[in-house]
């Protein structure tokens, strides 16, 4: 969308590059093809790159959000796969406090991968220490929190489809 | 992480459940089963499961193979028995009904629970697929 006016001074300088001749040389086409893009000679107005419209810092958070709980339903899914399995320990994962601290500083929201760590619960006597009653809980809860931050995403997909909406 | 991998870890414990449930009946099944003496006893099957590596991005639980109980059995003196040896004696499996009870109610509790977590995942995948249609 970047237009170039006549007559600025990088357009000028465009034209001066290229041989004042017609010759067969392709480069000298293409060197008029490119268009400087500079600030003060489009028509256009300054897009604001800082803030995007879709991949706002609510909806990067939110996806980190629901990316960091899918992360946990598997962790806790793989709990209750093995809770069967001699010397296996229940895996937590973590992925709230670098969210946190990356909203906090105002950077991106990646949430990154979430850290999982071993549960210090007491083990039962083949050396597992996966409780059925946690994990349901845990589950649970992901499950809610999940279908929250959908919710979340959702309204600010309608409230953008609102906004494109031209009539 | 792929996109429905709890369906694949929980479809994993199903898988390991089966299995374990597989070998108690298979247990039970033989558990009168008589041989002679110079044969060796019909052998507990037990299952052998471990663990998948979660951080490596895998998770579930793998069904590594099977081990086998005494092929001793236990000698019961049956002189009626067409498999008696000269003494009367036939051999049985060492199989303890009480314990493949138990294990078969853990086998299916735990089947149970995997079910239960491949339903929970379920609603949270159908709901985000329902994402930007209402």
């Amino acid at each position: 969308m970047v237009m170039v006016v006549p007559g600025t001074a990088d357009d000028l300088r465009a034209r001066s590059a290229a041989p004042r001749h017609g010759s067969a040389d392709p480069t000298s086409r293409t060197s008029l093809d490119v268009r400087p893009a500079v600030s003060g000679g489009t028509c256009a107005p300054t897009l604001p790159f800082e803030r995007p419209v879709i991949a706002d810092a609510t909806m990067t958070a939110l996806h980190a959000a629901l990316t960091g709980l899918q992360q946990r339903s598997e962790a806790t899914a793989d709990n209750i796969a093995n809770i069967d399995t001699p010397g296996y320990l229940a895996s937590r994962v973590d992925f709230e406090s670098t969210l946190r601290n990356e909203l906090a500083n105002g950077e991106t929201a990646t949430g990154g991968e979430g850290a999982v760590t071993q549960s210090t619960d007491p083990t039962n006597m083949s050396g597992n220490n996966v409780n059925l009653d946690t994990e349901t809980t845990i589950a649970t809860e992901t499950g809610l929190r999940y279908q929250l931050a959908l919710n979340a995403l959702d309204s600010k997909y309608s409230l953008l489809r609102s906004a494109l909406r031209t009539s | 992480m792929s996109t429905f991998d709890v369906l694949r870890i929980s479809g994993s414990g199903l898988y390991a459940n089966r299995k374990w449930m597989d070998a108690v009946s298979d247990n039970l099944a033989n558990i009168n089963t008589a041989t002679a003496t110079d044969q060796s006893a019909f052998q507990e099957r037990m299952i052998t499961v471990k663990a998948a590596d979660y951080g490596s991005g895998q998770g579930g639980v793998q069904v590594t193979g099977a081990q086998f109980g005494s092929a001793e059995g236990r000698l019961v003196y049956e002189p009626s028995n067409a498999l008696a040896d000269a003494d009367g004696y036939v051999r049985y499996p060492d199989i303890d009904m009480a314990d493949q009870m138990t294990q078969l109610i853990q086998a299916q509790r735990s089947y149970q629970a995997n079910l239960s977590s491949i339903d929970r995942a379920t609603d949270a995948y159908k709901a985000a697929l329902q994402l930007g249609k209402g």
